[in-house]
């Protein structure tokens, strides 16, 4: 049975991979960048399911500096900058992966625009998104991108 | 927060999470007692705890008046109304609160495309 790589900051997903999953996948939780990198490492997994928003994970978990960003990105405004990092963590944590050389299909549940999918998959390759947690729709995206 | 910002947060922390299990209730029979439990804590309690309908109005007080704006209010006050029976189990019930997340999904979603674009 395949791997599937679950990156949350709660436990929505992980609970809806095994419920609504489970016959096509075995679920490797991950709640951090951090997490995810070792889970890629062992286990291994063959696909990833990533959260965008990682709007309840402390700070000090989050991949990105707001400090930085803040001076770089939002004219030194560093709540708001640390509030586009959670909002944007699924995808750092996904470039993280994709820069340690893990190149498998990523789906995310989230309603992107045409445009910001398409600039996902120019940086990122192989990525989906579905707009809602549809685990026929999830599979589907999983295959095509297989 | 602007009104975008108020929209996708609607779509996401409120839409997406109160359709989550609703969505993938088998079509066809009673709701599975198994599910049951998971459609009451997505239909009544946020990730974090907050309800559903909580989190909308005080998300929704950012944004104009929208007709979407108040199908999902409608929707989530139909989740509520319904809450005693869901969490009973009735499958009648159920049924009727996975249509109004569905419902409230969609209308959220489709407000949070317009305002990003």
């Amino acid at each position: 049975m395949e791997r599937l790589l679950v990156i949350e900051d709660g436990d929505e997903y992980e609970e809806f991979a095994r419920l609504f999953l489970a016959d096509r996948y075995e679920v490797v939780p991950a709640r951090s960048a951090t997490e995810a990198l070792a889970a890629m490492e062992t286990p291994g997994a063959d696909a990833m399911l990533i959260d965008l928003r990682f709007e309840r994970a402390d700070e000090a978990d989050l991949l990105g500096d707001a400090d930085e960003m803040a001076a770089r990105l939002f004219a030194g405004d560093r709540a708001r900058a640390a509030r586009w990092l959670k909002e944007q963590q699924g995808t750092l944590i996904l470039g993280a992966l994709r820069d340690a050389g893990h190149a498998q299909p990523a789906v995310f549940v989230h309603d992107f625009p045409a445009r910001r999918l398409a600039n996902l998959r120019a940086l990122y390759g192989r990525v989906g998104a579905v707009p809602s947690f549809d685990a026929q729709a999830i599979v589907r995206a999983l295959e095509r991108l297989a | 927060m602007t009104p975008a910002e108020a929209a996708a947060a609607l779509a996401h922390d409120v839409g997406k999470y109160v359709a989550r299990i609703a969505r993938n209730v088998p079509p066809h029979g009673p709701v599975p007692d198994a599910l049951v439990p998971l459609l009451v804590a997505d239909l009544y309690a946020l990730p974090g705890g907050e309800r559903p309908s909580a989190r909308f109005e005080a998300l929704a007080a950012a944004l104009a008046e929208d007709p979407r704006v108040e199908r999902a209010r409608a929707g989530l006050w139909t989740i509520d109304a319904l809450e005693a029976a869901v969490r009973a189990g009735e499958d009648d019930a159920c049924r009727r609160a996975c249509a109004a997340a569905l419902e409230v999904e969609a209308s959220l979603r489709e407000l949070a495309a317009e305002r990003r674009a």
